[in-house]
Parts: C-alpha cells; structure tokens; sequence
C-alpha cells in the first residue's frame, strides 16, 4: 500500500511558471465558434514549449470564477520584458463566451507556461509523424507541425463534426505537410471520424501526437498501439489550479508497480496512450 | 498618524507574523507555490491533510464550478504519514514561518497514530485536526457532526502531542457554538474553520452528478457569508483563539473574519485563481490599518460593533 519513491517527483515544479496579467491585442472570430485571440504579458514569463497551455482568468469576476486552461497555438515574441503568443478556442459555456468578447486593451490573469509538454526528443528517431487532431485540439499541434515540416514526412489527420469545426487549416497548408481531413456528417473532406484512415498511415517508423475529445484519443490509441506504436496524447481535464496544487484533473496511469491518480496539470496533459487506464 | 503596524498575532504558544494562512489541500505540502512568491511572507503554512495509509482519492471528475464557487470531492488524496515524513518534511526547513501539519483518519485509532509521530517532528509547529471527514465505525457519518466524538477524539489527540493542536471544525455540526464549546473542553489550543459545505450538482440533461463522487464541498466566495457567521458564533461560545476560513478573495474578505473574531485567517480556493493573492491580502490589511490609524492587528480582533 505504502508509495515508492516515485511520490517523491509529484510536486516538483519541471519547468518555471509565472503569473502575470496579459493584455488583449486581438480577438478575432475565425468561423462560427471558433476564435483566435492573441495576448502580451506585461511582465516575463518563464519560455514557452510545444504542448504547454496557461491558465486564464478574469480578474475581478467571482463568476466565472476559476481560470480556464488554453492550450498555446502560436509563440508570435518572447522578450525579456514579455510574451506575446496566440490561444485558439472555441465557445462552449460561460468562460468561453466570456472570452468571446473581449477586445484589444482588455486584461486577464495569465499564470504559465504550464504542463509538461509534447516529447520532442522521442521524435527524432521517427522517420514519419502523424499529427490527430479533433476540433479545437488542432491548436496545440501547430508549434510541433512546424518544426518538424521539411525535417520528416508529417501527416495531419484532422477531423470535426462539421466543415466549420475544420479551422485554423491555411495556417498547416502554408508548412507544406500532408493533410487529409475528416467530418462526421461528411461536408468537407472524408466523411467519418478522424480516426478513420489512421492504421493505414501508421508505418514501422512513426510516431503520433494527438489532442480532441477523450474519445478521439482512445480510438487512437488503441489503433497505434495495436500497430506497435505508444502514441503522445494530449489530455482535457476539468481544472481549477493548473499548477498542481487542487488535485482536481486526475488521470489513471499505470505504473511498474500499480496504477497511480497522475495530475494531468503537471505529470500531462501529455501522456502516452499505452499507460493510460481508460 | 500611523507609519507602522504591527501584524503579528499570538495563538496558543506561537506567535504568527501576520494573521494570513494557507488552507489545507490547497497549497500542496508547503513548496508548490515557490514560484510565485516566498512561502515564508505566510503567517502559517497549512499543508495538506496527510493520514497513515497512502491514498489515491475519488475517481474522475472531481471538480466543478458553480456560481461564484466549487464543488471538489477530492477523496483526501494524499501520500501516507511514511513518504510524508520522509519527502515533504525537509524541505520545510527551508520555510521560515510557522507550519501546521493537518491530520485526518478513518478512526480515532489512525488520527491517535499520525500525532505521535508527528509529535517529534521539529518542522511541524502546530496539528490541525480536520474532523470533517467519514467515521468507519459510525457507518460514515463525520465525526465533526457530533460534539460528544469530536470532544473525545480532541481529548485522545491532546494526550498523543504536546504540539498546538487546532481543531478544524466541520460547517456540518448542528451547533457550531456547542462543537466550539465540546473541542475547547477537551484540550483545543485553537479552533479552526470551516470547512467545505457538503455540497452537490447535477447535468441535467445526462441526469448523472456533476462529481464522481455524487456529493463534494463546497468553497470560494460562496461560502463565505456562512463561514463569517460561523466564526462569529464559534468567537462567542469559546475563548480560545479562532482560524477563519471560507472563500477569502481579499484584505477586505479576511477583515471581515478578523472583526468576527478570528485571530487569523486561510486563504484556499483564491489561490487557485491568482497565486499572488497571499500578497495582495497580506499588503492589503497593513493598508486598511494604516488608512484607519490602527497600529496593531489585535485591536481587529473580534471587534465587531454589534
Ligand atoms: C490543457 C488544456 C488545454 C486546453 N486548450 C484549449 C484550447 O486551446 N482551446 C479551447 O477552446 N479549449 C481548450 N481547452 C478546454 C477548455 O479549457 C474548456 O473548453 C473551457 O474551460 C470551458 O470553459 P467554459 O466556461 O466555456 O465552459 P463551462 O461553462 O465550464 O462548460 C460548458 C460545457 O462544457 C463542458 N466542459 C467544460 N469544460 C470541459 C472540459 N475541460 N472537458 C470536457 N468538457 C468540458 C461542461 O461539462 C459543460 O457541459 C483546454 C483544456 C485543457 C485541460
Ligand atoms: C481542492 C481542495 C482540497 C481540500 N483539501 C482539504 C484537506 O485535505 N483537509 C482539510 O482540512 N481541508 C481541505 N480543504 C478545505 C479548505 O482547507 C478550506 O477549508 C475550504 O476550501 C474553504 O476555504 P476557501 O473558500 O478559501 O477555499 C480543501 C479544499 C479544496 C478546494
Ligand atoms: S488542476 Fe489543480 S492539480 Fe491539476
């Protein structure tokens, strides 16, 4: 019953983390729900990585009343003095809609980078990457996108419910890799789920990042590691802190020695698909 | 006019430098914040509750938000007493401010067990005895709903621990002046509360609980009107110093405890919005009193105009 001496790597903090307020330059409505909006720190925050997000508030407002976490799309300047970057989302319930309508000058509580971030490292040895992404989990995907573009053979599958749920594909097109898209109800691209085609990209030598649904990342799962691949997956999970300190975003993994309740604010969002008990 | 204020207050045998606090299981065990600003510039560090086995918790999810609040049903996921002494404990060293180590069980017997070996530790200053928690024996019921098992146990773990011993007092108890009175009696240094308020949602259109675990707590600015009120009786039925906790999001918000008449307050849920908070309260009160000619904190204290 008693813990190793793994516990002992739980509270670490891996990577700096700050809070900060963040000024509005823009916001802008990209189709339907989906939106872009680009914040500057006024204060420096610790560098940004592949497969961070940030926890964003609404200072003054007791509701909502916990920050809400956004996955970075785009590092755009980093300076000494502050951080502007892009956040892609799309409006589900109160926060987000909250987010809809802000505009340039407004200001939100920013604390990050946060998370442990895509494994970069474990895709050098990997002739082929496939990216999945499902709705507004295509965000996070673009930082690794464009470093790998030119470098490997990169694969985006990306799926949604609709045509409209398909947003943010210019900025991929313009990195030149493969992409092939999916909807459910079959307005554009291949009708079905993203996953659909997944087994047939799979070669020896690839590796696989993916964000969407809870269900997008089981399917893929599943499908990679029947193929002989562990494939990164980027967990959503209800948060309150982001930082480690709620134990609210809990996520089974399995471990050498037994199943652990991981944080998926700190030891993820990213984990691999074949430690994750579902 | 004022240029200086005092902000250290005095409960039992310790002396805080400032009346503002972590709440338990909302600052990790001490060092998590570190990022964001020096743990020492706390009256008291509150770490999180700690028993003698391991224990992993509720299945997902284990929050959600409702108005102005949040509902978690984290399960007391924690390390167990063994890794607690052997990981957590040092680096509080390194913290130079008070720490109260906060303690629960499934039995009398468990929380019997964690004080004493407790007891020896030089780090911890101070046990807080959270009682809101399940009693096997009792079929479940928490032992902070009845005075009579919450004096006895007081009275158990006062015999186990020479240490400050505070009793963190359930929102659930029927009467919160008799549960004051009942742990005051039975050797308390202090009281503290409240904790979470039993609390519930639900998705109406899966029809399924809004948590894993059906029922949570409740905390944020919620609950703080309830837990002013409770402090305010728990002042009056008692002599001992009282903690005031429940969703303090401002100096103004931990005032209000103060002049209820708590010695000191915790800071929970706000710190997960903003982890700065802890400062913003702490310059904050030194503020009012300057701006309101009060050189010394302890004149606030439960100085309500009623
Ligand atoms: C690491 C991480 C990165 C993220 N990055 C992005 C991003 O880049 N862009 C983006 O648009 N979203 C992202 N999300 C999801 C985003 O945080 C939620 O959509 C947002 O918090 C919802 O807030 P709300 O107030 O609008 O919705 P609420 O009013 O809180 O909820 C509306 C409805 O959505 C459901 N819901 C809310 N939150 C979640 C959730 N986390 N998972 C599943 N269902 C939920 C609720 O049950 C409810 O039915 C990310 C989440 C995580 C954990
Ligand atoms: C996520 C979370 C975990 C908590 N864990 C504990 C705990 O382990 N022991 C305890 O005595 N109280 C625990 N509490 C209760 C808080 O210490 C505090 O009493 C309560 O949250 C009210 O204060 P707040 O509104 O400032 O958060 C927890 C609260 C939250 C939100
Ligand atoms: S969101 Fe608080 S621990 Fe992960």
């Amino acid at each position: 019953m008693f813990a190793t001496n793994k516990d002992s790597v739980i509270i670490q903090s891996m990577n700096k983390i700050e809070s900060v307020k963040a000024h509005v330059n823009e916001n802008r409505q990209i189709k339907d729900n989906y939106y872009l909006l680009e914040l500057e720190t006024e204060a420096p925050i610790p560098k940004m990585f592949p497969g961070a997000f940030v926890m964003l508030s609404f200072p003054g407002r007791l509701d909502p009343l916990l920050p809400r976490p956004m996955g970075l799309f785009q590092v755009l300047e980093e300076s000494g003095k502050s951080c502007r970057f892009n956040i892609g989302y799309v409006v589900i319930g109160k926060g987000t809609r909250l987010m809809s309508e802000l505009t340039k000058g407004n200001v939100l509580g920013c604390v990050g980078p946060l998370g442990n971030g895509w494994k970069m490292d474990l895709l050098n040895s990997a002739e082929k990457v496939i990216l999945v992404a499902g709705g507004i989990g295509i965000t996070p995907l673009y930082i690794p996108a464009m470093e790998l573009a030119g470098k490997k053979d990169v694969t985006l599958l990306f799926g949604g419910a609709g045509a409209n749920d398909l947003v943010f594909t210019d900025k991929f097109e313009k990195l030149g890799i493969d992409i092939k898209l999916y909807t459910e109800d079959g307005s554009q691209g291949s009708k079905g789920f993203v996953t659909k085609g997944l087994a047939d990209e799979i070669t020896d030598n690839s590796a696989i990042l993916a964000c969407g649904p809870e269900g997008m990342l089981r399917a893929v799962s599943d499908i990679a590691l029947q193929k002989g691949i562990d494939p990164q997956l980027s967990f959503d999970k209800r948060m309150a802190c982001g930082f480690g300190v709620c134990l609210g975003c809990n996520i089974a993994i399995k471990e050498e020695d037994g199943v652990y309740q991981r944080r998926v604010c700190k030891e993820g969002p990213v984990f691999f698909g074949g430690e994750v008990v579902w | 006019m004022v240029s200086k204020v005092d902000l250290s207050v005095k409960i039992a045998n310790h002396t805080y430098k400032n009346p503002v606090m972590s709440a338990s299981g909302t600052f990790g065990y001490g060092t998590e914040f570190g990022d964001f600003f020096n743990p020492a510039i706390l009256g008291g560090v509150v770490l999180k509750g700690v028993s003698v086995a391991r224990v992993e918790g509720n299945p997902s999810p284990r929050i959600y938000e409702t108005t102005a609040g949040m509902i978690n049903a984290i399960g007391l996921q924690n390390v167990g007493i063994d890794i607690f002494l052997k990981d957590k404990v040092p680096p509080l060293k390194k913290i130079d401010s008070k720490i109260i180590a906060n303690i629960w069980g499934r039995d009398i017997k468990e929380y019997i067990e964690i004080a004493e070996r407790m007891d020896s530790i030089q780090e911890l200053d101070v046990l807080e005895l959270n009682i809101s928690c399940p009693n096997i024996k009792k079929g479940g019921i928490e032992f902070g709903v009845d005075p009579v098992v919450a004096g006895e146990m007081t009275a158990l773990v006062r015999k186990a621990t020479g240490k400050d011993l505070w009793v963190k007092l359930s929102p659930s108890a029927s009467n919160i002046g008799v549960m004051a009175k009942a742990v005051q009696d039975s050797g308390a240094d202090a009281i503290s509360l409240i904790n979470s308020i039993p609390a519930m949602a639900i998705d109406v259109k899966r029809r399924k609980p809004r948590v894993a675990n059906v029922i949570g707590g409740l905390s944020g600015p919620a609950i703080k009107p309830i837990a002013v009120r409770m402090v305010y009786q728990a002042a009056k039925a008692v002599n001992i110093p009282i903690v005031g906790i429940g969703g303090i999001m401002t100096a103004m918000d931990a005032l209000e405890f103060i002049i209820a008449g708590a010695s000191a307050v915790q800071v929970g849920t706000a710190g997960f919005i903003n982890p700065h908070v802890f400062e913003d309260i702490i310059e904050g009160i030194e503020q009012f009193c300057l701006d309101e000619g009060i050189e010394d904190i302890k004149e606030l204290i439960g100085s309500i105009r009623v």
